[in-house]
C-alpha cells in the first residue's frame, strides 16, 4: 500500500510539473482552427493535433516550470513539485527536453509543410515568452502571437 | 471560411490571450514580489492605482474583441463575446471591492470561460460541426475541473 502511495503521489508531481489541468488551453485553439478548414475534429490529423498539442504544451510548460522555479519560491507556491523539492530540477529539464523534442520531432513527420510552419514559429514564440516572461514588458505579446501560430497550425493541417 | 475570417478570427484570439495575461499580472500584482515588468509597463509595487490601470487595459481590450466582432458582422459572435465582457466586468467589479482575493474567481473566467465563449462563436459563426465544437468544449471543461480536482482538491488553479 505504501509503495502505490509512494508512485501515486510521484505520478501527480509530475503531472504538476507539465500543468496536465491546462492542456485544453493549447488543444482548444490548435483543434478549433483544424476545425475552421475541415468542419470537423473527428480525423485521423485531429488525433494527430491533439497528441503533438499535448506533448508540446507539456513539454513548454515544463520549461516554464524550471525556469521560473525561483521567483515560484519567492511567491511561496509550495505546491509546485520544483519549489516543495518533490523532483529535481535536472529531471525535470530531461522532461522538458523529452517532451519538447518529441513534439516537434512528430509534428515533422505527420504535419503539412504549411503547419509544420507555423507550428515551429508557435515554439519560437513559447520559448520566448517561458524566458522573458517575469523579466520583459514584450512578453504578453509572445505569449499572444503563439496562440496565432498555434491557431495557424491547426487550419493550415486541414487546408 | 475566407481568408479575411480567419485574420479577424487571429485577431480576437491574440487579444484574448493579452486580456488573459493582463488578468494573471493582477494577481501577480499582490504577490509578496512582485516582479511584473509585463504589457504596457506594468513594473512593479503594490498600488491601487496600479491596479486599477491593469484592471483598465483588460477591459478596454475586451472591447476591442467586441469591436471586432462587430466589425466582422457576426451577430452572435457579438452577443456571445458581450457575455465574456460581462463576466470579466463582474470579476474586476469583485477585485475592486475586495471581494475575492482574486485567484479565486479570475482563472476560470479568463481562460476557460474565454475559450469556451470563443469556441461557441464559433460554432455559430463558421461551418464546423455542432458535435466537434461540444467535443472541444465538453472536453477543455472535464479535463481542466477534473484535474484541478484530482492534483489540487479544487478548482482555484488553471494556469
Amino acid at each position: 500500500m505504501g509503495e502505490v502511495d509512494c508512485s501515486s503521489s510521484m505520478i501527480r508531481d509530475y503531472l504538476r510539473l507539465v500543468r496536465i489541468q491546462s492542456v485544453p488551453l493549447t488543444l482548444s485553439i490548435m483543434l478549433v482552427g483544424y476545425a475552421m478548414s475541415t468542419g470537423t475534429i473527428f480525423t485521423v490529423d485531429g488525433v494527430y493535433l491533439f497528441v503533438v498539442g499535448t506533448l508540446s504544451h507539456t513539454g513548454f510548460y515544463s520549461m516554464n516550470e524550471v525556469l521560473d522555479r525561483e521567483w515560484d519560491a519567492k511567491q511561496g507556491e509550495e505546491m509546485k513539485p520544483l519549489v516543495s523539492g518533490d523532483i529535481e530540477v535536472g529531471r525535470a529539464m530531461a522532461v522538458f527536453a523529452s517532451l519538447t523534442i518529441s513534439s516537434i520531432l512528430l509534428a515533422g513527420l505527420v504535419f503539412e509543410l504549411s503547419a509544420f510552419a507555423a507550428f515551429t514559429i508557435a515554439c519560437v514564440l513559447g520559448a520566448e515568452y517561458n524566458i522573458k516572461s517575469k523579466k520583459s514588458s514584450l512578453s504578453a505579446l509572445y505569449l499572444s502571437g503563439w496562440s496565432v501560430a498555434i491557431l495557424m497550425t491547426g487550419y493550415l493541417q486541414g487546408v | 471560411m475566407t481568408a479575411l475570417d480567419m485574420a479577424i478570427l487571429s485577431g480576437v484570439v491574440a487579444l484574448v490571450m493579452l486580456i488573459m495575461t493582463i488578468q494573471g499580472d493582477l494577481k501577480d500584482i499582490e504577490s509578496p514580489e512582485p516582479n511584473i515588468p509585463r504589457f504596457f509597463g506594468v513594473e512593479s509595487g503594490s498600488h491601487p492605482s496600479l491596479k486599477f490601470i491593469t484592471m483598465m487595459k483588460s477591459l478596454i481590450l475586451a472591447k476591442g474583441v467586441l469591436l471586432v466582432s462587430l466589425a466582422w458582422g457576426r451577430w452572435a459572435s457579438v452577443i456571445v463575446l458581450s457575455g465574456a465582457s460581462i463576466l470579466l466586468l463582474e470579476y474586476n467589479m469583485r477585485v475592486i471591492d475586495g471581494v475575492s482575493d482574486n485567484t479565486e474567481v479570475s482563472t476560470p473566467i479568463t481562460k476557460y470561460t474565454a475559450l469556451t465563449l470563443i469556441s461557441i462563436c464559433i460554432s455559430i459563426s463558421a461551418h464546423v460541426d455542432a458535435i466537434s465544437i461540444a467535443a472541444v468544449v465538453v472536453g477543455s471543461l472535464v479535463w481542466g475541473l477534473g484535474f484541478q480536482k484530482l492534483l489540487y482538491g479544487d478548482h482555484t488553479r488553471f494556469a
